[in-house]
């Protein structure tokens, strides 16, 4: 197996060029085609740790990032393509990076169907998976982030990928995106994140993506066992706490999350169903990092219920 | 009046205020008071009128007599035939 980073930054560019990158992740392979440096500087700093996949063998998903015409060189604008698709307006080249990473969740989002897909970020410890649904905003990410700097797995900040009439969830790890404030949050939290190329001016407000393939097992692919559902919520001003939530209200809110909940029908029923029977559900209102990692510790090894 | 079911679905419970309702018919989920769930299993595969589900649903303590009962029964079928859970045959 070959990881990214083991290949010479001119061998990257070479492929990445030529359209002969194709890197796993999780149990997708995405071919990647683009001559812009921005991009090849993010995969280089974000994906070093990732497989390399011959490009001759399945590909789920081929992508590009490119200037569209000669006027979009003029303009500093390109557009991401997934096969002929354009599923994004044209952006500033400024921010490729971030439209690159877009993309890929877009990816996931829209076409798999052999999973039942929350909008969740998903992390784990000694093999057992807590999910996190949650709305934009409501600080998933930027707690997927510290845990991941403070030694949990993060197998997704964006996609709980639940195999059908299981508990479990399978792994697709990826950078975690930080916006705004969260980006100073997590640089003030580990001097040691490693942080991807910065977009300044999104309709998300600035944007970068946080290395957060960081543990042994970061890109093993067997689906672990889902532990709890949490569903965080920052707040500055809130008092910090975890509590019990209903069961059944968490399922549907969870179904409200999921990108495909009603297109599975019957058979998204019965996942999430067997999902939540197996797990339990809870609010977890945070502004300090360190209370929430402690808190999650706990949950994790059963000193709280 | 009698009211049936278009096509019983899938219930999950977990002696909460709250059921899960998946309907069937149209592949959606509702979030069910408790009270509304027990009426559509009573109701089941059947035909009823508000008096028969009224006779066989046990009554919250609260309900302090049986017409009262019986309008708490059809303001539920009501809000069920809103969602196109139940209809009227």
């Amino acid at each position: 197996m070959i990881k990214l980073n083991q290949l010479s930054g001119l061998e990257r560019r070479r492929r990445l060029c030529n359209n002969k990158l194709a890197l796993r992740v999780g149990p997708f392979v995405y071919q990647v085609h683009s001559s812009l440096l921005e991009l090849d500087d993010g995969l280089g700093t974000l994906y070093g740790d990732f497989e390399v996949v011959d490009c001759d063998s399945f590909v789920d998903f081929t992508v590009s990032v490119k200037r569209a015409n000669p006027l979009s060189y003029l303009k500093g604008t390109a557009d991401f393509y997934f096969d002929h698709q354009r599923p994004f307006t044209t952006f500033n080249i400024k921010n490729a990076y971030a439209f690159f990473e877009w993309g890929l969740n877009w990816c996931i989002s829209v076409y798999p169907n052999e999973y039942l897909t929350l909008h969740a970020g998903v992390v784990a410890k000694e093999g057992r998976a807590t999910i996190f649904p949650g709305v934009p905003g409501a600080g998933k990410s930027t707690l997927c982030a510290a845990l991941g700097l403070a030694g949990w797995r993060v197998l997704s900040d964006e996609h709980a990928l639940i195999p059908p009439k299981t508990s479990t969830v399978v792994p697709v790890p990826r950078p975690v995106s930080l916006k705004n404030e969260s980006l100073e949050v997590i640089r003030r939290f580990s001097s040691g994140a490693v942080i991807g190329p910065p977009s300044g001016d999104t309709h998300k407000g600035r944007v970068a993506h946080l290395k957060s393939d960081l543990t042994a097992d970061a890109h093993e692919r067997n689906p672990l066992p889902v532990h709890s559902m949490v569903f965080p919520q920052y707040s500055p001003t809130d008092e910090q706490h975890l509590s019990r939530r209903s069961q059944t209200q968490s399922f549907v809110m969870a179904a409200f999350h999921s990108f495909n909940y009603s297109e599975l029908g019957m058979e998204g029923f019965l996942t999430m169903r067997t999902l939540i029977d197996a797990v339990r559900c809870y609010d977890l209102v945070y502004r300090d990092l360190d209370w929430a990692i402690d808190t999650m510790e706990k949950l994790n090894v059963g000193m709280l219920r | 009046m009698r009211w049936q079911v278009s096509k019983l679905g899938e219930f999950y419970d977990r002696d909460e205020d709250t059921i899960v309702y998946f309907d069937r018919a149209s592949g959606d989920t509702h979030l069910l008071s408790t009270f509304a769930g027990s009426l559509l299993q009573e109701l089941g595969e059947r035909t009823m009128t508000v008096e028969e589900l009224a006779s066989i649903l046990p009554k919250e303590a609260a309900a302090v007599d049986t017409d009262q009962f019986e309008q708490a029964v059809k303001a539920v079928l009501e809000d069920l035939s809103v969602l196109d859970i139940i209809e009227r045959c």
